[in-house]
Formats: C-alpha cells, sequence, structure tokens
C-alpha cells in the first residue's frame, strides 16, 4: 500500500479542512443560509474529529444527508442553472468529501472543488480584494498540494518555500498567456452574471427609491474636468423619464420607446458643451445613466459591448444588458435645451390618470388662478403655476419623510388624494409624481424622472462616485420658448430643493445624518461637521486611495480584451487574424519555454557525469594491458586489480581510486577538489 | 543497471486538472472575465512546471541491487532495491513498482534521497503459488511534486525469487527411537550409509544415537557416528511420503524443514532430481525451501 491509501497524519488534514474552510468564506453570502451552515458544521465536525477524536459520520447517513441538501438547493433555488446553484452544490460536494474519508483520492477532489469555488467567487465579485483572495488562495492551495505529496509525517512552516518557487517558475510562462492569449468570445453564452436587484425598474411606485436609499453600493463613477470642484447639488443623473400617471405611481409609457420626436434644435445648446466619462458597476441592465443636460453618448468597442439607444425623455439605454463593467462617454450642457415637440408629441405628457378625486382637480384649479393672480409678474404661466404650487407644498407644511406611513388607498388616484390631503409626508418619489401630476391637471406638460443626485468626490481619484443612496426622482415641465407652444424647453423642477434643500446640498449623504440633528435645523457645513471627525477622515482616504486602485484595476481587466490585442497588433504592423497569430504565439512560447527549462536541467546532470566518464575512460586505459573492469565492479576492486597489473603506479591508482570513491559515495567533494580529480583522471597514463 | 529512459503521463489528478483548467478557460471567455482568465493561466503554468519537476526528479536515478527474499505460498515475498540518487540534487518521494504486483502492507517508498546518496526501499508482495519466480525489471515512478504527472522509469535486472510450498501437514518430524527399526511407514530418521565408529556418550547426547546392541554386549554407553553429514542427522525424504500427491509432499516437507529449523537440528533433504547436504539453521532451510520450490515434477527422476 502506498502513501495515497495510507490515512494521513492530522496535520495534512487539518490543513486541507482548512483550505476549503478558507475557500467557503466568500460564499457564505451568496449561497442559501443553510448550505452555509451545512458547510460550516461539516469543517467543524472534521476538525473535531481530528482534535477531540469525535467519530466521522458512517457512509450512508452522509450519502443521505449531502443528497438530500443537493435536491433542496435544486428545488429552492431557480432555473436557470447559475452561480448560486452551482456554489451552494460545490460547497456541499466539497465538505461532504472532506467528511467522508480520510483518503488521498477524496482529498485531490476536495481540492478542485476548491479551485473551482474559486472560480464561482471570481464571477461574482470580480474586484481587486477578489482578486487579492485568488493569489493568497492559490498560494495556499498550491502550498497543500505539494505537502500532500511529500509523502512525510512532517508539516512544516518551511515547506513554503518550495511551493513559493515552483509557483516563481510558472511566472514567466503565466505572464506569456495573459499578454498573448487571445481574448476570445463563446458566442450565446449569455448567462446572468449577477443577480444583485438594481432597484430600477420601469415604473416608479411608492418607496421604489426609499428602498435604494439604504445601500452604500456604487452604481457608476463619473468623471470630468475639475468635477471635484462642483458642489453636489449640481448634479443630477439622468436614469430615464415616465410618462405616465396613474396618480402617485408613474410608469415609463411612451418614454420607453426609441425616440422619434425630441429633436434638439440648432443652437439649442447654448453654453460650451463638456465631455465626461462613466464607469458603470456590473448588474443595472440597460440602464445608462447620464448627466443633465446630455446630448449625446458614445462608447468604444473595447469598454462597452453593444450598441446605445437614444430613447424618448432625453434619455439612453444600451441595446442588451450587460453584466459586466463598462465605460461609456457622453457629451452635456450644464442648461436645458430649446426643443421641438409637436403637439401630438407633447399629448401624452398631458395624460392625466382616470378617477381623479374631485378635490384634488378642485385644488389645482385653485392653484392655477391663484397662480394666475399671485405671479401675473412672470410671463410664462407654467412658470407661474409651478411656483404657486411650490409655495402650496410649503404653506401645507409637507414633511419629507424616507419612511413615511404607508398609504392606505388601495388605487393609485386615491393614495393621490390621501398624500395631498391627509397625510403630508413622503419621500422625493411621493412629490416628483404629486407635482407633476398636478401640473398636468393645470395644463402643463410635465413628466417624473428617476434617476440619481449628488454622489461623493473622490478627492484622491478625482472622481464621483454615485451610490445607490444618491437615487432620487424629480420632475420636468415642458415651457415654452416664445410665441410657438412646440418650441421650449423641458425646465427641471425638484419639489425636494423647496421641501428638504439639505437633501440636494448634501447628496445621499444626507441619509446618514442623524434625524435629531436634522431637526435643529443645522446648515449643511454644521452637520458636516459633524459628521466628519478625524478618523472618519482618515478612513475617508483610505477608503478613497482602495476606490481609485479597485477603479484602475478593473478598468485594466475590462480594457485587456480582444479588440485591445488587436489595436495593439495593427500597431505593430500585423493586419490579419489577432487569434491566429497569438494562438501561435502561445503556442510556441509554451513549448520554448519548457525546452528551455528542460535545457538548463539537462546541463546540470551533465557535469555530474563528466566525473563518471573521467573514471570510464581512466579505467579504459587498463584495457590495453588486458585489464577489463566489471560493470558493477567497484572503484576500490577495480584499483587492487589494476595495482597489481601495474605496481609501479600503485600508489596514485589506490589515491584516484579512493578519492573518486568519495566523490561518489561519500561526502560531497569541493570544487576544488573535483577539479583536481578530474584532471588527475585525464592526465593518467597507464 | 542499465539506465533507461524516463517517461511521464498525466496522473488522473492532472487530468482532472488540466480539464479544469480548460472549462476555466471557456467560463472566463463566456462572461468575459479576465480574473478567470488570470486563474486559468495560472493552473496551465502550474501544470507546465510541475511537468518539469516531476521529468527532473526522475533525472539520473539508478537501481543497483536487488535482493529478494522468499515466503511461503499464500504469504509474502520481499523485495529490497537500492536506489542510487547519481546527481547532486536531491529526488524525492520514489516509489517501486513491480510489473503487475500490488504491495503488501510494506510502505515502498523513499521521501527524500540526497545528492550522491543511496537508498534502499523494501516492499512486500503477496506470494501465491510455489515456484521459481524470474524478475526481469522493476520500476521506479514518482509523482512528486505536486501529484499532476506521473515520471518512471524501467530497469532491467536479472534475478529471481522463491515462492516456498506453504508448509501444512504433522507439525514435527516423527522421530522412533532405536536404529535398524524399519516400519512400515518408514521413520524418516535414517541411519546414515558409512558408520564411522562410536565416541563416548556425553551427557545431552541424544538417546536416539546410542548403539545399544553394544551396550547390551556389556560395552559403555557409545554413541553411533556417521560420516559425510549424516552423523547424527535427519535427512527428509520424498520416498517417506508415499500416498500423497506432490504438492501436499512438498507442503510437508516444508513444514518439516521448518520444525527441523526450529529445533536446531541438523538436517539434509533428498527429492527426485535434487539433494541438499546436511546443515542447520535458517540459511540452510532457505537453501532446501528454494529447491522444493524448484520441483519440477516433469523432471521426476527414479
Amino acid at each position: 500500500m502506498d502513501f495515497r491509501e495510507k490515512p494521513w497524519n492530522k496535520n495534512l488534514q487539518m490543513l486541507l479542512a482548512l483550505t476549503i474552510a478558507f475557500n467557503l468564506l466568500p460564499h457564505l453570502f451568496n449561497v442559501p443560509i443553510w448550505v452555509s451552515l451545512y458547510g460550516f458544521c461539516a469543517v467543524a465536525w472534521k476538525v473535531l474529529y481530528l482534535t477531540r477524536g469525535l467519530s466521522l459520520p458512517r457512509k450512508l447517513p452522509l450519502s443521505i444527508g449531502a443528497l438530500t441538501a443537493t435536491a433542496a438547493v435544486l428545488v429552492h433555488i431557480p432555473l436557470p442553472f447559475n452561480q448560486r446553484t452551482a456554489a451552494a452544490m460545490l460547497v456541499i460536494i466539497a465538505t461532504s468529501k472532506l467528511l467522508e474519508s480520510n483518503r488521498y483520492r477524496d482529498a485531490m477532489l476536495a481540492i478542485i472543488g476548491s479551485y473551482f469555488l474559486l472560480l464561482i467567487q471570481l464571477l461574482n465579485a470580480p474586484t481587486l480584494g477578489t482578486t487579492i483572495f485568488m493569489i493568497v488562495d492559490l498560494l495556499w492551495l498550491t502550498v497543500l498540494m505539494l505537502q500532500m505529496h511529500w509523502d512525510d509525517e512532517r508539516v512544516s512552516i518551511r515547506r513554503i518555500l518550495p511551493p513559493l518557487k515552483t509557483v516563481l517558475w510558472a511566472l514567466p510562462l503565466w505572464l506569456l498567456l495573459f499578454v498573448a492569449f487571445p481574448r476570445f468570445t463563446v458566442g450565446g453564452l449569455k448567462a446572468r452574471q449577477n443577480t444583485a436587484e438594481t432597484g430600477f425598474t420601469d415604473k416608479l411606485n411608492p418607496g421604489a427609491v426609499g428602498r435604494l436609499v439604504d445601500s452604500p453600493e456604487t452604481v457608476f463613477r463619473a468623471q470630468f474636468q475639475d468635477i471635484e470642484k462642483f458642489p453636489p447639488e449640481s448634479f443630477y443623473w439622468r436614469g430615464a423619464s415616465l410618462a405616465f400617471s396613474n396618480g402617485i405611481s408613474w410608469a415609463r409609457g411612451v418614454d420607453g420607446n426609441s425616440t422619434r420626436g425630441e429633436v434638439i434644435r440648432p443652437g439649442g445648446f447654448m453654453l460650451r458643451p463638456f465631455s465626461y466619462e462613466i464607469w458603470m458597476e456590473p448588474g443595472y441592465q440597460k440602464w445608462l445613466f447620464t448627466i443633465e443636460y446630455t446630448g449625446k453618448l458614445t462608447a468604444t468597442e473595447h469598454e462597452f459591448p453593444g450598441v446605445i439607444y437614444k430613447i424618448n425623455g432625453m434619455a439612453f439605454e444600451a441595446s442588451s444588458p450587460s453584466y459586466n463593467r463598462f465605460v461609456y462617454r457622453g457629451v452635456a450642457n450644464w442648461s436645458a435645451p430649446k426643443m421641438e415637440m409637436s403637439t401630438d408629441e407633447l399629448r401624452p405628457y398631458l395624460q392625466l390618470p382616470r378617477g381623479i378625486d374631485d378635490n384634488v382637480v378642485q385644488l389645482a384649479q385653485e392653484l392655477k388662478s391663484d397662480g394666475d393672480e399671485k405671479f401675473s409678474s412672470m410671463a410664462e404661466p407654467e412658470l407661474r403655476y409651478n411656483h404657486r404650487l411650490l409655495d402650496w407644498f410649503v404653506e401645507k407644511k409637507f414633511r419629507y419623510s424616507k419612511n413615511p406611513e404607508a398609504l392606505a388607498s388601495p388605487s393609485g388616484v386615491g393614495q393621490l388624494s390621501e398624500f395631498l390631503f391627509q397625510k403630508r409626508r413622503g419621500f422625493c418619489e411621493h412629490y416628483a409624481a404629486t407635482y407633476a401630476t398636478l401640473m398636468r391637471l393645470m395644463g402643463v406638460p410635465a413628466r417624473v424622472v428617476v434617476g440619481f443626485q449628488g454622489g461623493v468626490s473622490n478627492d484622491v481619484g478625482k472622481y464621483l462616485i454615485v451610490r445607490k443612496m444618491d437615487a432620487h426622482a424629480w420632475a420636468e415641465i415642458w415651457v415654452k420658448d416664445g410665441e410657438d407652444p412646440n418650441v421650449g424647453r423641458w425646465i427641471r423642477v425638484d419639489p425636494t430643493t423647496r421641501i428638504a434643500p439639505l437633501r440636494l446640498q448634501m447628496g445621499g449623504d444626507f441619509y446618514r445624518v442623524d434625524p435629531r440633528e436634522l431637526a435643529e435645523g443645522l446648515t449643511k457645513d454644521e452637520l458636516q461637521k459633524l459628521m466628519d471627525t478625524a478618523a472618519s477622515r482618515v478612513f475617508r482616504r483610505v477608503r478613497y486611495t482602495w476606490d481609485l486602485m479597485q477603479m484602475q484595476w478593473n478598468m485594466f481587466l475590462l480594457r485587456y480584451n480582444l479588440s485591445f490585442q488587436s489595436d495593439l497588433l495593427k500597431q505593430l504592423g500585423y493586419e490579419g487574424s489577432a487569434i491566429a497569430l497569438l494562438g501561435a504565439v502561445v503556442g510556441v512560447g509554451f513549448l520554448g519555454f519548457l525546452g528551455f527549462v528542460t535545457f538548463i536541467f539537462w546541463r546540470r546532470s551533465k557535469r555530474e557525469d563528466k566525473l563518471v566518464l573521467a573514471w570510464r575512460k581512466f579505467c579504459a586505459r587498463f584495457e590495453k594491458a588486458g585489464l577489463r573492469r566489471n560493470p558493477n565492479e567497484g572503484p576500490l576492486q577495480f584499483a587492487t586489480r589494476a595495482a597489481e597489473l601495474k605496481p609501479e603506479k600503485s600508489a596514485e591508482i589506490h589515491s584516484i581510486a579512493f578519492r573518486f570513491a568519495q566523490a561518489r559515495y561519500g561526502a560531497n567533494p569541493t570544487p576544488a577538489e573535483l577539479r583536481r580529480l578530474k584532471s588527475d583522471l585525464r592526465r593518467f597514463s597507464a | 543497471m542499465k539506465s533507461s529512459r524516463i517517461y511521464i503521463l498525466p496522473t488522473r489528478f492532472g487530468l482532472l486538472y488540466l480539464g479544469g483548467s480548460i472549462a476555466v478557460i471557456l467560463v472566463g471567455a463566456a462572461y468575459a472575465n479576465n480574473l478567470a482568465n488570470m486563474l486559468a493561466f495560472f493552473m496551465l503554468s502550474l501544470s507546465a512546471v510541475c511537468f518539469i519537476q516531476t521529468y527532473a526528479n526522475m533525472r539520473d536515478i539508478d537501481v543497483e541491487a536487488v535482493e529478494t527474499q522468499g515466503g511461503f505460498a499464500d504469504s509474502e515475498f520481499i523485495v529490497e532495491v537500492v536506489l542510487a540518487n547519481k546527481s547532486k540534487d536531491a529526488r524525492f518521494n520514489l516509489e517501486l513498482r513491480l510489473r503487475g504486483k500490488k504491495s503488501k502492507n510494506v510502505y515502498y517508498g523513499s521521501h527524500r534521497v540526497s545528492g550522491g546518496a543511496r537508498h534502499r526501499i523494501k516492499a512486500s508482495y503477496p506470494a501465491e503459488k510455489r515456484g521459481r519466480y524470474r524478475l526481469n525489471e522493476v520500476r521506479i515512478q514518482s509523482i512528486f511534486p505536486l501529484g499532476m504527472f506521473r515520471a518512471w522509469k524501467w530497469f532491467s535486472i536479472e534475478t529471481q525469487y522463491f515462492v516456498y510450498p506453504k508448509p501444512v501437514g504433522e507439525a514435527h518430524v516423527p522421530l522412533t527411537g532405536g536404529a535398524g527399526e524399519n516400519e512400515g511407514n518408514a521413520p524418516i530418521r535414517q541411519p546414515g550409509e558409512d558408520f564411522s565408529g562410536h565416541r563416548k556418550y556425553e551427557t545431552g547426547d541424544s538417546l536416539h544415537h546410542v548403539d545399544w546392541k553394544a551396550r547390551a554386549r556389556g560395552r559403555p554407553l557409545m554413541i553411533k557416528e556417521f560420516d559425510e553429514g549424516q552423523s547424527g542427522s535427519l535427512v527428509l525424504e520424498w520416498s517417506m511420503l508415499e500416498g500423497l500427491d506432490t504438492e501436499k509432499r512438498l507442503s510437508q516437507l516444508s513444514q518439516w524443514v521448518e520444525d527441523s529449523r526450529v529445533r536446531g537440528v541438523k538436517f539434509g533433504m533428498r527429492i527426485p532430481g535434487a539433494k541438499v547436504g546436511s546443515g542447520q539453521g535458517l540459511q540452510h532451510a532457505i537453501k532446501c525451501w528454494e529447491t522444493l520450490a524448484s520441483y519440477d515434477a516433469s523432471r521426476r527422476s527414479a
């Protein structure tokens, strides 16, 4: 029986158990909770078995347990088969194997399982942190693999060096592969990579934005010249606009369609446009967020899959959902462009929900006439009504609240009345929705926009980070420019400006403020100071530096793909198929590397053989005198026979033979001794 | 021993690993995930380096001597190999393999053989039928360092091992009293051919060897001596086991050899086609056993 069938020593088993536990860690939250529990219980059991002698479960109960768990996974997680399922099953398999026995075969399967667990983690969260985890994990696994085959009872720290040496030898080859391996894509495999809920849907229901605001997760990063100099209130990021009103809920309606209307007039953008770049995190499907007011979006093949579509509502969309990071560029203008919209195109924006309460209609009429009266100095009626309505919100002491009481009414229009006349407490989506509906009642085309507002500036990297907690909803009204009702601009109106101006001044950080401090009516700077301790400043700097490194690493990984490699080759003058050339480079490089290293090993052992060759030549010199060395004859025996033949050279023969025997069978000679021996062997003449 | 070529192939784990790395590349291509590609490249590079290291670990390994130790049928025999590492660097995890045989319970590898050093590997193998077997080649293999590849070398040797007949039958050699008694089932013990004289009886001499007839005639107690190693020794004779088939006879003789050896008695053996002179001790017993093992029924002689 060889070492592969012996149960190995406890230390090695413990190392294997710990390796598997390490690989389980990142999946703790990816898999159903009971799978994590199963995994950790299995590992804990194994550890107890190793340390306290707790006996392992028998084969039958263990198999039943594992099969039940697997079946439960397949039932619980809906098809199609994706990362979560695969990860859960791997966890069950790997930990069950660990418990099953101490045999080599099972350990090797557990190791392969660990590699696949690692792979799944790389797909789930391709970040810099995961990269570091991968490096540590691969080193650990290599150490474990070496320990297992070293076949010796000791498991010591010094054993880390040889596997590191092996890894170092592998690095040049790895580099060759990384640079030259053609990044082909396998078409048709559009599996979901990320099952994160983005929170952005085609509808805006009360509470939709409120739910997003709890998460500090990054949605995208944006950069343009001097971005860090702008205050948060400058930044409005448009996701999509909603045209269909249900009172308080809104839906996309026509604003889900590709744009046919909304022609921007020549000279529509007055101020000088600026260009910016956005780096989207994975998981946001087709949404392309743009800064207000963006006229054009572009992207390169390297960095963006698919095509960009312009849609109604001055928004943009990707042709297909992407589960990877991507980059796109935009050209924007701070002021709203002058546009042309026909009466037909404007009609949807006057749509009213059916069954609006009479008191709401009445309110609208009152506000309209009131507005005409109070703001008669304003030329545009739209602006008059706008101001009156916003003032009314403030007069009636409407409050801004992230988690207002749920609206009891079952219908959208009912909820609308409830909000306007009873509750009077809501979040940005409530205000945007009711504002737009009321404006429509007053005869002004209006719509709701969802996206983000604000963001936090990474002063280390000089870009803006926009997070889920910056999510926001606001409204737009169509204001005529001059006499022609079909020429005008969509002007943004954000009711939150009047109701909770701090929200705009602080961006999403507004939600981090203690409500009590908010109630005290402190200014933005005072609140900022309260949140901004020395420790948090240091922490912030560390976090931003890390964010920058992450971002650069992610961009590098993103950009290094086949079109990049092709471009590189084109620059070097090669116009043909990148895949063919790179494939050839990889093949040749691989073989070349193998040949090179084999050559090195060959050379080293050749030196040793030179001594034996010299000895053989020495012995051959006696053949003329009739003495032949037997192949298995030892040097000293031969020397005795040779000395008998040539007694005058007896001392020399014995000395040479003795030293040769020492060199071959005894202690390693010094290089000087070796040289002397070789030269003596060569120079000897029988 | 003549050194042979090094052969190398992936192990089952190695195939799994390589297959796995290809799977990872495909996954990386499907999801356009460069980190998965990096993982695959690492796995491939590691395999390549492992290939070289496993190959290099077999270089300059030589088998200098092979010794065998026979055993009984249904028991085990031992093969001991002297491995020499003729290079300057250490070699690790060398295993001994015989063609078509699986070793029993003796561990048969070596952890580490330093540069220029020698190491004995001893392995036991199950012995089946009795006989004389040639051992033509041994294999030295290793899966060091990572278990992905197996490298091996064949060494042709010319040696043999014996599987002795399993000792079966009456445990002890039956001895009869008195010289000259010859019954139907002839006693194993037989007086020698040539009477060479008397010597004085000394305390401790077996009473069976006393010349009683002489004593009866009034002579003092004397021990009869016979020459040519037959004096006072047993001769295990084939012909004594009339009625048993060949294998049973061999097994019985084998048992009696063991019995004689244990008792420290001098004994010899005579079977058709072979004869072993008198001797005692383990080496002598082994010689007898080897003779028994080599018994070839087709060469029956009178």
